[in-house]
């Protein structure tokens, strides 16, 4: 039996044990006059029972299939003749996947010699058990609880609270594993960065002006120690998220005030799901339009007044980007906008204000920290963004402010580091991991902040 | 305080015996669409003059051909039961709902003799004339100083900043808030309590210098302590001031105003002098609410 096939017998009996459970407890009830004489409502029942069927046959499934394939190679290693145990890790490795090989047929017994024939049969003999003996065993156990839970089941016994408490527990683990995976993202980033700056000194790497990540691949090579330095590509990445925010922040803002302020409800219905659709287009799509339109547009309008434009130019990735993030500014902005209670505006206009006053002087001012707020994630955004500006930014190092060359930023440089073949301990590689480190510090500080600005704001009108 | 129920009206008895709405069926139908107040609705001289009007939000009418006048430096109380149309009416004089989309004013409402719903009429400058405090007091998350300023900034009363101190004292003085906010007039206006809101929210009102300030149920968020200080208040201002207020308490009615007007189901059903109302209303309808059988 395979794992689909053992997956969907567990499906089966655990709808059983539910319905069991629905039964039973109606059953309990019907002599004592009706449900509302359980200590718990019928479907609690069901989902004890589910619990109880569900649990110990997934924790034995889990167990079993993580320390099977350890378990069983340790059984075989033992059986293996004595020149065995003397192999390196490796080596042994690779002894223990041709007796499995043979194992299963693929490579002749005589290739690796009659000494093995105990341990090969050995491994058969387990194979097969395994094969039979877990999805039995599973499904007896799921089985089991479910009767048991029946059989446990009572009148008096409130079953709501074990049962809340195991969703409880089920929550738990869910969230827990959101917070695990960032805390191992975090690590193995974190590591990898150390081992980098055991190669590159901190400080190069901080204050360093030049990035030319090319280092000696073989030792014989000469003259290329690459240079780390980061602040070519900060610079880079800062201008082109400036340019991104000096399109999105006002018209992002604008087209929120419009919808929230004086669009009427059919002009909202229409514009805003088309603002939502920019928001929906994969950068990537994106990314094609700056690098194959907007470039070459802005590249030919310079030349045209006689400025010489890089045809991959800081302009043309921020322009774009910006104006993929226009429905994140608004519809974050609208959101606050729309927040501020309708009472401010009756109190302005009930002074005499006009529409335009009262959004200049008290709407604005009251929405303020939540698009301040919003605006700092957007620019989390646009520092984070990559495909863009891989395809539209260039991948030189220039430091430079100028709009109209080529920059880079840091991820376009991950991308590049990571692409191809290389070692894995190499400097090159490894700075991939820096600057992941040091893009991951920026935007978490950038949402901290933003966070504790939207929540200080939620405060004010409650 | 009194109950809210619309359907009480069916606990009439017998023994009002007002021949205007006929015992026993006094539903809508009753007052049929060309009912006429009773009492005194009209004056001599008024500052507003209300002639025929009409409101309607989308299909359902909320106001059915209301006349009448308010004299000035009257204080006039509007009562009646819940979603009888007071907040709707009231909001008419100065325009406030032009800000709900689907309300539509019909009908001739005159502000010293200048139809106000004329197309003439700028809607900003009227509100400056005509100013309103709202039920729940809505002070800006602004300072104290900048709530009571806003008014007279927006329209440009002031040129000088020592002319604005002064209105800003002057109008936290006639509202009765300068003794407990003067040495805070930095902190932020919704830092008060709602008593002290809402004497801001006065303040600013007073702050442009309106003609009429209108009132809807000022009192209704505030404990009996700060009511009282709001009707003293109210009595106070209404020496410079004309004030219309909606209010639920007929205590509160009795204790401000000089005339009362009744609604109901979007009528208006009596305006009489406040001392008459209370005690020999005209109409069978105003005598069940004004008793508590209903509303
Ligand atoms: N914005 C609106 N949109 C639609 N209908 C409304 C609106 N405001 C009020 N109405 C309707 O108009 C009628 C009168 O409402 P209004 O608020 O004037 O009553 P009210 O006398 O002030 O009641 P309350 O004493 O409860 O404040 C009600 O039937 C209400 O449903
Ligand atoms: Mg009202």
């Amino acid at each position: 039996m395979d794992l689909s096939t053992l997956v969907l017998v567990l499906i089966a009996v655990t709808v059983a044990s539910y319905y069991g459970g629905v039964m039973r407890s109606q059953a309990l009830a019907g002599p004592l006059g009706g449900i509302k004489h359980l200590a718990a409502l019928p479907s609690y029942y069901g989902f004890m029972a589910v619990i109880w069927t569900v649990v110990p046959a997934l924790i034995l499934l889990l167990i079993w299939t993580f320390t099977e394939s350890s378990v069983i190679a340790n059984m075989v290693i033992a059986l293996m003749p004595p020149e065995a145990a003397n192999l390196g890790e490796g080596e042994l490795s690779l002894l223990y996947s041709r007796v499995g090989n043979v194992a299963s047929g693929i490579m002749e017994m005589d290739t690796l010699g009659e000494a093995y024939r105990p341990a090969v049969e050995r491994l058969v003999e387990l194979d097969s058990f395994t094969a039979h003996f877990k999805p039995l065993l599973v499904i007896t156990l799921a089985v089991t609880g479910a009767l048991l839970a029946l059989k446990m089941a009572s009148a008096k016994w409130n079953v709501r609270y074990p049962v809340e408490r195991t969703f409880n527990i089920l929550l738990f683990l869910s969230s827990g594993i959101a917070v695990l995976s960032t805390a191992g993202i975090i690590f193995s980033v974190l590591f990898e960065s150390i081992r980098f700056f055991q190669q590159i000194p901190l400080f190069n790497f901080l204050f360093g002006t030049e990035w030319s990540p090319q280092i000696a691949i073989r030792a014989d090579q000469v003259g290329a120690s690459g240079a780390f330095g980061v602040v070519p590509l900060l610079v880079g990445t800062l201008l082109i998220s400036a340019i991104a925010m000096l399109v999105a922040v006002p018209t992002g803002l604008m087209s929120a005030i419009y919808l929230a302020e004086y669009a009427s409800k059919k002009t909202r219905d229409i514009v805003k799901p088309l603002l939502e659709i920019l928001a929906g287009i994969p950068t990537i799509v994106y990314g094609f339009f700056a690098a194959i339109t907007v470039a070459p547009a802005i590249r030919r309008a310079g030349e045209s007044i006689g400025l010489e434009v890089a045809s991959e130019s800081a302009l043309a990735a921020g322009l774009v980007m910006g104006v993929m993030i226009i429905p994140f500014v608004s519809s974050l902005s609208d959101d606050v906008i729309t927040a501020v209670p309708q009472s401010m505006r009756d109190g302005s206009y009930g002074l005499g204000a006009t529409q335009s006053e009262t959004i200049r002087k008290v709407i604005f001012p009251a929405a303020l920290p939540g698009i301040v707020g919003g605006v700092l994630l957007a620019i989390s955004r646009a520092i984070g963004e990559t495909m863009i500006v891989v395809m539209a930014a260039g991948s030189v190092a220039n430091l430079s402010i100028n709009p109209l060359e080529a920059v880079t930023t840091v991820t376009v440089q991950i991308v590049t580091l990571l692409v191809g073949d290389q070692e894995f301990d190499n400097a090159k590689t490894l700075a991939a991991f820096a600057l992941g480190l040091i893009l991951f510090l920026i935007t978490l500080g950038l949402n901290f902040m933003a966070l504790h600005i939207v929540k200080k704001y939620r405060e004010q009108y409650d | 305080m009194l109950g809210i129920n619309k359907m009480a009206g069916e606990n009439r008895t017998q023994e009002s015996a007002e021949p205007l709405a006929p015992v026993n069926v006094p539903g809508p139908e009753t007052i049929n669409e060309n009912y006429e107040t009773v009492g005194s609705p009209l004056v001599d001289n008024p500052l507003v003059k209300c002639r025929n009007v009409n409101v309607h939000y989308g299909e359902k009418q909320a106001i059915f051909n209301v006349n009448i006048d308010i004299a000035k430096n009257e204080v006039i109380a509007m009562i009646g039961p819940s979603g009888c149309g007071k907040s709707t009416f009231l909001r008419c004089i100065n325009r406030m709902n032009d800000t709900i989309d689907i309300c539509r004013v019909k009908g001739d409402i005159e502000l010293e003799g200048q139809d106000i719903y004329n197309r003439s009429v700028d809607a900003v400058e009227l509100r400056a004339r005509v100013g309103i405090v709202f039920q729940k007091p809505n002070p800006f998350p602004k300072s104290i100083y900048e709530n009571v300023a806003y008014g007279p900034r927006i329209h440009g009363l002031v040129n000088r900043k020592s002319d604005l101190d002064d209105i800003v004292e002057n109008s936290l003085k006639r509202a009765g808030l300068w003794d407990e906010v003067k040495d805070d007039l930095d902190s932020s206006g919704t830092g008060l309590s709602g008593g002290q809101q809402q004497r801001l929210c006065i303040a600013r009102t007073i702050a442009v210098s309106p003609d009429i300030i209108l009132m809807d149920e000022p009192c209704s968020a505030l404990d009996p302590i700060a009511t009282a200080r709001i009707e003293q208040l109210i009595a106070d201002l209404s020496k410079n001031y004309t004030i219309a207020i909606v209010t639920h308490s007929m205590q509160q009615a009795a204790r401000v105003s000089s005339r009362t007007a009744y609604f109901h189901l979007g009528k208006l059903i009596e305006v009489g002098e406040t001392e008459v109302i209370f005690t020999r209303p005209l109409h069978s309808l105003t005598e069940a609410y004004i008793t508590g059988r209903f509303g």
